[in-house]
């Protein structure tokens, strides 16, 4: 990667990503982050078709909710929606780090 | 009486004799029906220290007041007697059709006792609405040996085509620790090894016609509720049901995604394969189409085929709990594979999610080195499907290796010095939840009066689905009021005749309380015995109480309410609840203290003073 300039080298580097990303979360909040999605069930049909196997990788503004995401994809956010983050119990209104795993069904009993 | 007829048939093997019994109204209302009867009948009769094959063990089949009725999946019945599995109790649970038409033989609930000299079936035909029954014991001499699907079409021949079926495969015949009653041919009262206590019995059989109506208390109301949550049931599925789409095989996935899916002999809760054992890929490579209980709305039951495959043959499942234990906990991926080892199961008549957790436990000694290949007769390698195939139908027939496959994984594993490695409580097998990661469930499978058993009080339901909240199932908090609370809850739901698929999300109030209120005006309006929510779950406290003292005075007492040491004390090692064990100790004294047990798990006088049960010497 060619240097952006001596402002931009000054800055540190985290896991190889690129100085302007970092410089864009601290300063403009305007960066955007990646997140997985997985829709179970029924929920499958909200899936974009590029999707593969039930799974969706997106980019998100930081401070993106996870309820977002999903209404975004038109999934009904109500009472009836199971939200999972990394595999545990999530809601709606918690915000998203970088490289979360969202998942989603509707609530249903199984067993 | 209404909702239940009140009249009890006993059939007596030894001397092939049959009487009939009134039932006492307030032991009716007291105990609810179903599993409520079985447990008051059972206490009364038969010593809880006897040999569970021994002719002095009493078998009990048993509807309850909304079976039979236009109450949504009212259409279940219960088989409670003293389980060889566990030495606990059984309270096994079926649908299909066979429950109504054992409702409508005009009977609540059948008691069979003694043994029989030779192989017989019992039918009980009540086609004509006025006369009484007429019950015969015939000769199952020519039925012996049969598989389920062979017997019950036999069955249907000799006595009536629109007659129903339970029966018994190769395995209750041999006494199998772990063999099912099958009805309908596909449906199983699976669990605790009731199959071989019927097989003890000589009795290969129990055919069912009826045409009585159950008498209702408010019939025009009953029918007025019950079509509201048919409309309740209806609009949700029009907005898309998991249930009608998938069946349960749509949970493998969810419960992979918590890191709950018992993986490997639950030494994992994440499944590399999971992609490839899900309701989707029965949905698009297996399913011929759903098929629905008697009544029921939301059709879970899934009518599959193997036409097509190396495997060949029609039948019903694969069920979420076959999935899990057949198939992850053995870690196979191939959904063809884990359906013929479920199709084998129906037929012959084993326990699917015993049968599976049981093989997973002995393909770990085998990869452990501690179960000789010599001992299995064949390498017992995770993931290998063939090996699964041919274990089922060896265990069913007690063949070989398989001799030791039906005594259950605790007593396999303890014969090879390893009883930590069978995952089990009270000796029977775990379902499809992996407690380290839903704690609440791993109280239910420590405390439950069966054994290992989600249908206990099945907590997955807030803890893993969200119905009708979700809960976090990492937390401990609040987890021991829940287990006390869903415990009766399914206890009633058990009693009264009703599936719990339908029960918690439409006949609770939807809160984080889960009451049971419109199953109380439900149960009201069949039987007129004006119960309030809190005397309804005192009930259920009073069913499970008692069935209780049944364990204590069979020795069950603190010491064997625990989980295995894998659960307790190796932490999950991946996944969303790597880290985690079961914190058993800081849930037990509270649970007990909720339920008004003492240190020991022994109700107190107080208790049951509480509930009107007295403690009765036993002979």
């Amino acid at each position: 990667m060619p240097s952006m300039g001596p402002e931009f080298d000054a800055l540190p580097t985290r896991r190889g990503r690129s100085p302007w990303i970092l410089w864009n979360r601290q300063e403009m909040q305007l960066s955007e982050i990646p997140v997985t999605l997985k829709l179970f069930a029924t929920f499958r049909r909200y899936l974009p078709p590029e999707s593969q196997g039930g799974v969706h990788d997106l980019s998100v503004p930081a401070g993106t909710r996870a309820g977002e995401v999903l209404e975004g994809l038109r999934v009904p956010v109500d009472d009836g929606v199971v939200i999972l983050i990394n595999g545990r119990t999530g809601a709606p209104q918690q915000v998203l780090e970088e490289g979360d795993v969202v998942a989603a069904f509707p609530a249903m009993a199984g067993g | 009486m209404f909702g239940w007829h009140g009249k009890v048939l006993r059939v007596d093997l030894t001397n092939e004799a049959v009487s009939v019994e009134e039932m006492d109204p307030q032991v009716a209302k007291d105990f609810i029906g179903g599993r409520g009867w079985a447990i008051r009948y059972l206490y009364d009769e038969v010593d809880p220290t006897i040999d569970p094959l021994s002719p002095q063990n009493k078998l009990f089949f048993t509807a309850g007041p909304l079976t039979g009725t236009p109450a949504p999946t009212g259409n279940r019945y219960m088989v409670t007697t003293k389980a060889p599995l566990t030495g606990a109790i059984s309270c096994s649970n079926s649908g299909g059709v066979y429950p109504t038409e054992m409702k409508r033989t005009g009977f609540d609930m059948f008691i069979f006792e003694g043994k029989a000299e030779r192989p017989v079936y019992l039918w009980i035909n009540a086609e004509g609405t006025d006369e009484a029954p007429r019950v015969e014991i015939r000769s199952a001499e020519h039925l012996w040996g049969k598989t389920v699907h062979e017997a019950t079409d036999i069955l249907l021949d000799e006595t009536d085509p629109k007659a129903r079926v339970a029966s018994i495969g190769p395995a209750g015949e041999r006494l199998v620790k772990i063999a099912s009653i099958m009805n309908d041919k596909h449906r199983a009262a699976g669990r605790s090894g009731v199959g071989a206590v019927m097989g003890s019995k000589n009795l290969k059989a129990v055919v069912v016609r009826g045409r009585k109506k159950v008498p209702l208390a408010e019939p025009e109301r009953m029918k007025e509720l019950s079509r509201d949550v048919h409309r309740a049931v209806a609009a949700d599925v029009k907005k898309g049901s998991t249930l009608r789409e998938y069946g349960t095989a749509y949970v493998p996935i969810v419960t992979n995604e918590i890191g709950i899916l018992p993986t490997r002999n639950f030494q994992s809760g994440v499944f590399e394969g999971v992609e490839r054992i899900t309701g989707k890929v029965l949905k698009e490579k297996y399913l011929v189409r759903p098929k629905p209980c008697f009544g029921c709305p939301i059709a879970c039951g899934r009518k599959s085929t193997l036409e097509g495959t190396v495997y060949g043959g029609k039948g019903e499942g694969p069920e979420y709990e076959t999935i899990a234990s057949l198939g992850s906990a053995c870690g196979l991926d191939d959904l063809a594979e884990i359906t013929k080892a479920n199709y084998l199961c129906n037929e012959l008549g084993l326990d699917t999610i015993s049968a599976g957790v049981t093989i997973a436990c002995a393909m770990e000694l085998y990869e452990k080195g501690i179960l000789p290949e010599e001992d299995a007769g064949m390498p017992l390698r995770f993931g290998d499907g063939d090996a699964v195939i041919e274990l089922v139908e060896k265990t069913a027939y007690r063949d070989g290796f398989g001799d030791l496959l039906a005594e259950g994984s605790y007593r396999l594993a303890e014969r090879y010095g390893h009883p930590e490695l069978s995952i089990t409580a009270k000796k029977q097998e775990f379902p499809g939840y992996d407690p380290r990661g839903s704690k609440g469930m791993g109280l239910l499978y420590a405390t439950s009066n069966v054994g290992a058993s989600h249908m206990a009080g099945d907590l997955a339901y807030m803890e893993v689905f969200g119905v009708p909240k979700k809960i976090d199932p990492l937390s401990l908090e609040r987890k021991p009021w829940y287990i006390k609370h869903f415990e009766d809850l399914f206890t009633i739901i058990d009693a009264a005749g009703l599936c719990v698929f339908l029960s918690i999300r439409y006949l609770c109030d939807g809160t984080y309380d889960v009451m049971p209120t419109r199953m109380t005006e439900m149960l009201n309006l069949a039987t007129s015995a004006d119960y309030t929510v809190e005397s309804l779950l005192q009930a259920g406290d009073r069913v499970y109480t008692l069935e209780r003292l049944f364990l204590n005075e069979a020795g069950f007492s603190r010491a064997d309410d625990t989980l295995p040491k894998r659960m307790l004390e190796e932490p999950m090692p991946e996944g969303p609840a790597a880290g985690h064990v079961v914190e058993l100790d800081e849930m037990l004294p509270e649970f007990y203290d909720l339920r008004g047990w003492d240190e020991n798990g022994v109700p107190t006088d107080e208790k049951l003073a509480q509930l009107g049960l007295t403690r009765r010497s036993h002979r």
